[in-house]
């Protein structure tokens, strides 16, 4: 969205309406990213059960969760993040199969072994969403204190 | 055909947002939204929309059931419906157009695009 189109609006003038209706979307994507946090303890709970295999845990909801953020977080430009949840949830779906493979091949635990590098791996993609979520927020929080100096110069 | 109503059918909050800037300052549409399966159908029937978008996972009654039951009303069997999907495979799409649907946009999509992809997977119908 904006990146690609920042890029490609150095050349020429964009027209006034194109650039009010990205004023708009940027305003929107800032909003969103001050609301992220809020989604990503969700998911993070939600992984934490899963890593340290509770009873509460829940492959499924875990692997939605992430699943809507790469749509959503994608929509609203950031891609980077929107990948990073990708992954994630493709993390959760792994551990998913694999604790399948092990019930069927008799196994009576729901859990993997903690050095399952299945594990390892869905815990790095816990942390890139967490430190992309982080920046997103930060820089939000500081395009509206930036905002507001200036509306009050 | 020409688009003036458009009704955004999706759970997330997030993305009806984002979309109605969308359909409204770039496509100029009129946009109603629905949260729900059920919402939409009460929506459809009310506005008659030109164009539905309609996400595929979403509690309660999921994008394909609310598709079908879009097809066996009468006076909406007619409506162009394109699915709204992450998760998009070509085994995915063959299912979806033959349930009926017009096309199918993949999540994440481009706001400032979006309305231009509604056109031509409308149009490529």
């Amino acid at each position: 969205m904006s990146e690609s189109q920042d890029k490609g609006g150095s050349a020429r003038q964009k027209p006034k309406v194109d650039r009010d209706i990205e004023a708009v979307v940027k305003s929107m994507q800032d909003e969103f990213a001050g609301g992220l946090p809020e989604r990503m303890s969700e998911i993070e709970s939600a992984v934490e059960s899963v890593l340290a295999c509770s009873s509460a845990a829940n492959l499924h909801q875990a692997s939605m969760l992430a699943h809507k953020l790469y749509g959503t977080t994608g929509s609203y430009g950031f891609d980077e993040m929107s990948l990073a949840f990708r992954d994630l949830e493709q993390a959760i779906i792994a551990i998913n199969i694999a604790i399948e493979e092990t019930r069927l091949a008799g196994a009576t635990s729901k859990c993997l072994p903690k050095e399952d590098p299945l594990l390892a791996s869905l815990t790095s993609s816990l942390t890139t969403c967490k430190t992309l979520v982080d920046q997103a927020y930060e820089n939000a929080v500081g395009q509206r204190s930036d905002n507001k100096s200036s509306s009050n110069q | 055909m020409e688009i003036q109503k458009v009704l955004m059918v999706d759970d997330d909050q997030d993305i009806r947002r984002i979309c109605q800037v969308s359909l409204t300052h770039v496509g100029k549409w009129k946009v109603f939204l629905a949260s729900s399966g059920f919402e939409a159908l009460e929506t459809a029937s009310r506005e008659k929309p030109d164009v539905i978008l309609l996400d595929v996972m979403m509690p309660g009654m999921d994008g394909p059931t609310t598709l079908a039951k879009l097809r066996e009303d009468p006076s909406l069997a007619d409506v162009p419906v394109i699915l709204m999907t992450a998760k998009v495979q070509r085994h995915e799409v063959e299912k979806y157009t033959s349930l009926g649907a017009a096309g199918v946009i993949s999540k994440p999509f481009d706001p400032m695009t979006l309305p231009s992809e509604i056109k031509r997977l409308l149009a490529s119908a």
